[in-house]
């Protein structure tokens, strides 16, 4: 059982590589000094404090935030609508319509940004919250689409059919039966649909301005002139609140089937 | 199909594609269009001046180069490390697996900025490495980890590396063990079982982590921007380059639209490959 | 219970999927009260057939009447039907007391008249106690008992099922085909029961309908089917047969065929379809449990001697192949007293059979 043994320790190894780099922002957070040095020197909470009297990297959150939530929103009505119509039709083109759906997923996003720039600049949509949503919905939309789809998969048609016979009309049978069954999947689906748009740098890059910046850019830019551990102690409460949601989402209906 | 049902496939359909054709096509299209000018403001050629402007400047060959080198790099230091873990993932049965699998996805969920800077702190001439090797007396000085190819190949292994783990994961997962028993009992050992029966069955899952890899690699902005430091140039930044610095956006757009291509042109030649393998 | 049945008829059902003629003019009238089985192999168009009575699919042509009322633009929501499936469908999310009571909900029956009819139907069914349960925790033959449960509790004029008994094991699914029998006796329900098991369709039916490539090819009482099949297909697919080759010589005064049996030249008088002329190859069908060892002479028996090629014992009977004049015949004999006592290989045997036993048809295209 060495081969076991030695397989076990090579994932060690590669989990530590994996978290090695998140997990090195948190003390640096916690640092008395003000640079990112390592190992941090003294304890102080004081970095945290600063963050409040960083009035742009607050207003850049809340932004973040209400772009992140909304096209959530509209990401979860279209895509599971689109997830709907792409496992329980058949069609011709029905195979280039779903590689269209994941296709923003692998387009490389500076091309994207720009593309997207360029029709929403004449339409007064630039440095806009219209503009990033819309943006943002196209970058998330497929993670819904995806989740919703492998959830709709494990939907056994027949209970819908058994509903229909047993005198449930299709919009009963969709609210007692799919939408129930699908609940894990829209759960999945619009918690990484949350964290990746919140998280979203390349996509915003050409549609933010002054007064209306995303918490990514505004912490690359802060960092391009001050390395200081306010960037720590924001990413360090960015880590907890990822942490979280993932937990949640594991303990309410498992990661594993909506992600794979 | 019967009418009513085409009506609601179509239904259903219609805010979706309506979406993907204003904010991914339509903008595509546009691109395309602004490819094919000289300057801008100026008019639509057609003229191929920037994509022959392009592949004459020898500063763009390197850069195009450069990026599909990284690619390929990053993509086969993926599949090689990733392997295992998805081997772990599907076929151990440890009770951790699960555990596994969370550590694995985690990176991905953790905004960009923040792994970045992780590796600032740890690769910074004051970072980790360089303080454990200067208190251990290997080096003298600190040395310069950052700014180079290879710390941008270390980043982005680091991101890519979930997209390979959970590809190769989900096809050996589905690789019916009695296979590998088979071979057991006719003689093959461990080594030869994986080698001629496990690994050939998994190269569809190899293929499918590979090409996300390679796709998101060359397209990958934030992370050689930053660990790379104006050091290692690839498309996505000299594209950002030509439109923001230099304000040419036609050049940009050609260049855009290559990077586009190249990317398209692989992902259709893998589906091509898909469906000769869903064929046997 | 029901006492109301109504009855379902087709008439010149066509259905198409794509270039696919599934179901090729099916014409079917079942009585009320009547339990009636759609028997085939897979693809004979069975299962859309039954689809189509329970509205899950639309009919291109032909016309679907449940009791008296054209059924063919009626949702399935609103036709008033109870459906098995494959595999139980039982909503995974909804434990076993919300799956029975969801059809009542639907009918939005008072909360006190669901309670009551959900418990009424769980007794029935003997599954009281299990109210809470969700299907997952149940066993195979607790789930047929829910699915069974959800069907009948909304008191629908037809009940449907489509091969609900091909999960279980084979004991369980005997004992199920007794049960749904005998509820289905005392409830008096309308029932269509599709399936590919002969045996279940044999213990199940008032009466089979026997399908192959999207058309009806026989119809019958249980005892029709197997004793007097109308084709190679229908008696190959229920039991086993011998099929013995034969020429036609002529037609008898009382309209028997007289045959000339090939190999061996034995002439018969089989009782045989019409249209059969003089020359014309026909099949002669026996079943095997209508050979007889060592035969008592008697008018109209058949004798043949010969030796045993081969012995199959499996309990309850013994199957002899016996190689003779006539070609191999296999005979069925019972194990009843004693057992082990029967022929050995290579033993010489007389069998004998009854010519009224043979059925006469056409023989198969690809012979």
């Amino acid at each position: 059982m060495t081969s076991k043994r030695l397989l076990s320790a090579y994932v060690v190894v590669m989990m530590v590589f994996l978290a090695l780099p998140i997990a090195v922002v948190i003390p640096s957070a916690f640092s008395a000094g003000s640079d990112l040095s390592f190992p941090p020197q003294g304890f102080s909470l004081k970095w945290f404090a600063a963050i409040l009297e960083r009035p742009a990297i607050l207003a850049a959150a809340w932004n973040s935030a209400a772009i992140a939530v909304v096209a959530t929103a509209v990401s979860l009505v279209v895509g599971t609508l689109s997830a709907f119509a792409l496992r329980r039709y058949r069609f011709p083109g029905r195979a280039a319509l779903a590689t269209l759906f994941m296709t923003p997923l692998v387009f490389p996003a500076i091309v994207l940004a720009a593309a997207i720039a360029m029709v929403l600049a004449p339409l007064g949509l630039i440095r806009t919250f219209q503009g990033l949503v819309l943006a943002h919905i196209v970058i998330v939309l497929p993670y819904v689409v995806r989740t919703v789809s492998a959830t709709l998969a494990e939907i056994d048609k027949a209970w819908e059919e058994a509903a229909l016979t047993l005198g449930a009309s299709p919009w009963e049978g969709f609210r007692t039966i799919t939408l129930p069954l699908l609940r894990p999947g829209l759960v999945a689906g619009a918690t990484f649909s949350l964290i990746i748009s919140f998280d979203e740098f390349t996509i915003s890059l050409f549609l933010v301005g002054s007064g209306m910046m995303t918490l990514p850019i505004e912490m690359y830019n802060y960092a391009e002139f001050s390395l200081d551990p306010t960037l720590a102690a924001v990413s360090t409460l960015l880590i907890l609140l990822t942490t979280l949601a993932v937990l949640a989402v594991e303990r309410t209906v498992g990661l594993g089937k909506q992600f794979a | 199909m019967n009418p009513r049902r085409a009506l609601n496939a179509t239904l259903m359909l219609a805010p979706g594609v309506a979406l993907l054709g204003l904010v991914l096509v339509w903008p595509f299209v546009v691109m395309g269009g602004m490819s094919l000018r000289e300057r801008f403001p100026g008019p639509i050629g057609p003229s191929f001046a920037k994509y022959a402007e392009f592949l004459g400047d020898e500063y763009m060959l390197n850069v195009a180069l450069r990026t599909f080198s990284l690619g390929t790099t990053v993509t086969l230091i993926c599949a090689v490390l990733g392997y295992p873990i998805a081997w772990f993932l599907a076929r151990s049965g440890s009770r951790w697996a699960h555990l596994v699998f969370l550590g694995t996805i985690f990176p991905l969920l953790v905004s960009i900025v923040v792994r970045t800077m992780g590796w600032t702190i740890l690769l910074g001439n004051e970072g980790l490495v360089n303080a454990a090797l200067l208190s251990l007396g290997v080096v003298d000085e600190p040395l310069r980890l950052m700014k180079g190819f290879w710390s941008v190949v270390l980043g982005m292994v680091h991101v890519l590396m979930p997209f390979m783990v959970l590809s190769i994961a989900a096809v050996l997962g589905k690789i019916d063990g009695a296979y590998a028993e088979a071979a057991a009992t006719l003689g093959a050992t461990p080594v030869r079982n994986f080698l001629t029966v496990t690994l050939p069955l998994s190269v569809q899952g190899i293929a499918a982590g590979s090409v996300i890899t390679f796709c998101l690699c060359v397209g990958a902005f934030v992370t050689p921007i930053w660990l790379g430091r104006g050091h290692v140039t690839v498309m996505a930044i000299a594209i950002h380059e030509q439109m923001v610095t230099l304000v040419d956006w036609p050049g940009g757009a050609a260049s855009g639209i290559l990077l586009s291509l190249a990317t398209l042109v692989l992902l259709g030649a893998y589906g091509l490959l898909l469906r000769r393998w869903s064929r046997r | 219970m029901s006492t109301n049945a109504k009855g379902v008829s087709l008439a010149g059902i066509v259905k198409w999927y794509g270039k696919v003629q599934a179901v090729r003019g099916v014409d079917l009238d079942v009585a009320p009260g009547e339990m009636v089985s759609l028997l085939g192999p897979s693809g004979c168009g069975k299962t859309t057939t039954l689809r189509m009575i329970a509205g899950l699919e639309v009919p291109d042509a032909g016309e679907i009447r449940i009791g008296d009322a054209r059924a063919n633009d009626v949702p399935p929501w609103k036709r008033n039907i109870g459906m098995v499936f494959q595999n139980y469908a039982l909503f995974p999310h909804k434990t076993v007391a919300e799956n029975i009571a969801y059809g009542l909900v639907m009918r939005r029956l008072p909360r006190a008249e669901i309670a009551t009819r959900v418990a009424d139907a769980m007794r029935q069914v003997q599954l009281s106690g299990l109210d809470d349960r969700v299907p997952s925790q149940l066993s195979g033959g607790q789930r047929q008992r829910v699915a069974l449960a959800r069907a009948l509790v909304t008191r629908p004029d037809v009940l449907l099922f489509d091969e609900p008994l091909a999960a279980l094991d084979r004991k369980l699914r005997e004992q199920m085909q007794v049960e749904i029998r005998q509820l289905q006796r005392a409830v008096g329900i309308t029932t269509i029961f599709v399936t590919h098991d002969q045996d279940e369709a044999l213990t199940l039916s008032d009466r089979i309908v026997v399908m192959e490539g999207g058309r009806i090819v026989q119809s019958g009482t249980p005892g029709e089917i197997y004793e007097r099949p109308g084709s190679h297909f229908v008696s190959d697919f229920i039991g086993m047969m011998n099929a013995l080759r034969a020429t036609v010589l002529g037609r008898e005064g009382d309209g028997r065929l007289r045959v000339r049996m090939e190999p061996g030249g034995r002439e018969l008088l089989v009782t045989g379809p019409a249209g059969m002329d003089a020359g014309a190859a026909v099949e002669l069908m026996l079943r095997p449990e209508k050979v007889r060892l060592n035969p008592p002479a008697a008018p109209g028996t058949i004798e043949a001697t010969g030796t045993v090629a081969h012995v199959v014992y499996l309990g309850p009977v013994t199957y002899l192949h016996v190689r003779t004049a006539d070609g191999v015949l296999i005979a069925m004999l019972p194990n009843a007293e004693g057992g082990g006592a029967q022929p050995r290989q290579g033993e010489a045997v007389s069998i004998g059979w009854r010519a009224a036993d043979m059925v006469c048809f056409a023989p198969p295209d690809d012979a």
